[in-house]
């Protein structure tokens, strides 16, 4: 028992140590991924994508619809979770020390049909695809 | 004399992996309880609101409704009632009712801001009293949002029907206060504006009260909201596994743009805050590294307000963010700004995160 006490008193600083504070670079520096900021960026990215897919206009299951003169076509969006690439930067400004740019491929589908109920998921094409980038400035320990 | 085997390096390795593989597993969840079940806006809508709020260089009124529209913008969706009510003259504008935002900034935007000032006078207490018999008819606890500025001429003084109110309501009910009051001026007899909205808040510890101006300030009016309208917890959860994700198709993007949903304007008008130059100094730095760059910057809105205005309002924020761009290098002949106001949302405006992100400026790289 008095073994495992001391054990786990001699790991707790080791792990707490993973998640090193941020370190003074210099000005405008990129930080290496493995930076404990960049892993708290890519979190904070993870999570935009997921709050962008879930409020687009139209998704894949529930796409909008929108009258047209020819008809109606249906709309969806989607960020491309796996493209997505981030970087946090060091600057010298004292009111956003870090930002952080992340880059995603958007991409939109349309179809289009005589009535609601013609539009499948067949139907659907990939017609705008582009690449968004987002950057976030650090706000005590807060991505804004 | 404490000795390290190896039975122990490997209980303290083992002890070191655990405690990783557990952070990793757990997860949580920041679940938001409403302050209380029922929150009513009691709004000074009397003579004095049309003189000028010396902080903001704006008429009482206009400043009086245009926080309570950010604020209604800034609020989460809670499972709540809403009311507002005005004073002097006393007037129900939204009874209460399930929290609705566009209902609530409707009724915010129904309140004049430009009326008579002479035999306007300022009933606080005796109109609350007309709106206490309202509150009866309510279950749950009331929050009731005062918006004042220090005034109250005609009928029973307020701090005595506040005081009646919480014995009848109890713990049930709390006082807040936006104070538009302002100080005399030195050297006068005038009556102080400040101590009279500072008496009513003192009358129970519950109460929060903020000057108007200070709420113009984001992280301010964050903290305020926090403090009247709802708490935070934070509750773990292990999460369900991860489905496989699907295999990304290759995609090719053909247009490129730079996206600020976050950068804040101060309220209504087209001026970025300085804490938000940074960012848009690392999108002119982007640009300027583009050989021979052209950019469109295209300002766009919600759903909330009527589109001629947030046309106008679209087209000041891209120009404010277009001469941003200008002043960090980058040649004017290669800037263009389009308006689009609420036509184009990308994002469902049904819900208050949809028209945050609809609430952005798009920067088109050609």
């Amino acid at each position: 028992m008095k073994r495992l006490f001391l054990c786990l008193l001699v790991a707790m600083p080791g792990v707490l140590l993973a998640y090193p504070q941020a370190a003074q670079g210099d000005p405008v520096a990129t930080l290496e991924p493995d930076h404990y900021l960049h892993i708290h960026f890519n979190e904070f990215a993870l999570k935009r994508v997921d709050k962008l897919n879930r409020n687009y206009t139209g998704t894949k299951d529930d796409p909008h619809l929108e009258q047209t003169a020819n008809g109606v076509v249906g709309r969806y969006s989607k960020a491309m979770k796996d493209s997505l690439q981030v970087q946090v930067r060091h600057t010298q400004s004292e009111l956003s020390p870090f930002i952080g740019v992340m880059k995603y491929t958007e991409v939109r589908y349309e179809g289009n049909g005589q009535c609601p109920e013609s539009i499948t998921s067949e139907s659907f094409e990939m017609v705008r695809a582009r690449s968004v980038t987002e950057i976030f400035r650090l706000v005590q320990d807060e991505w804004q | 004399m404490f000795k390290w085997g190896a039975r122990s390096l490997l209980l303290l390795f083992m002890t070191a992996v655990l405690m990783g593989a557990q952070h990793a597993l757990a997860e949580t969840r920041t679940i938001i309880e409403p302050r209380a079940d029922n929150f009513i806006f009691y709004v000074d809508n009397s003579g004095s609101m049309m003189f000028d709020y010396e902080e903001l260089k704006e008429d009482k009124s206009v400043v009086a409704r245009d926080t309570l529209l950010q604020l209604n913008q800034d609020i989460p969706e809670l499972d709540v009632n809403f009311g507002v009510y005005t004073y002097g003259p006393y007037e129900e504008y939204m009874s209460p009712s399930s929290y609705d935002e566009s209902a609530v900034a409707e009724a915010f935007e129904s309140i004049p801001v430009e009326f008579e000032i002479f035999g306007r006078r300022t009933p606080m207490g005796r109109d609350l009293i007309q709106v206490s018999e309202k509150l009866a008819e309510l279950q749950g606890d009331i929050a009731v949002i005062v918006v004042t500025d220090g005034e109250s001429n005609i009928g029973p003084h307020p701090k005595k029907v506040m005081e009646e109110m919480y014995q009848e309501y109890g713990d049930r009910i709390c006082f807040h206060f936006i104070s538009l009051a302002q100080r005399p001026p030195k050297g006068t007899v005038s009556r102080d504006e400040h101590a009279f909205v500072e008496e009513l808040a003192g009358i129970n510890p519950c109460s929060v009260k903020i000057d108007a101006d200070e709420l113009q300030k984001d992280f301010v009016r964050a903290d305020f909201i926090r403090d009247v309208f709802y708490t935070e917890r934070e509750e773990t959860v292990t999460p369900a596994p991860e489905p496989e994700p699907e295999p990304a198709p290759a995609v090719e993007p053909d247009e490129e743009v730079i996206v600020f949903s976050n950068i804040q304007f101060e309220f209504d008008k087209s001026v970025i805050r300085p804490q938000y130059a940074e960012i848009l100094r690392e999108a002119a730095r982007q640009i300027l590294d583009r050989t021979d760059p052209h950019v469109v910057v295209e300002g766009h809105t919600c759903n909330i307000g009527p589109a001629d205005y947030n046309m106008g309002l679209s087209q000041r924020r891209a120009d404010a963010v277009a001469d941003f761009l200008v002043e960090q290098g980058v040649d004017q002949d290669a800037i263009e700004t389009e308006a689009y106001g609420l036509t184009r949302p990308e994002f469902d405006n049904d819900t208050m995160e949809g028209r945050q992100l609809n609430r952005r400026v798009e920067m088109r790289l050609e």
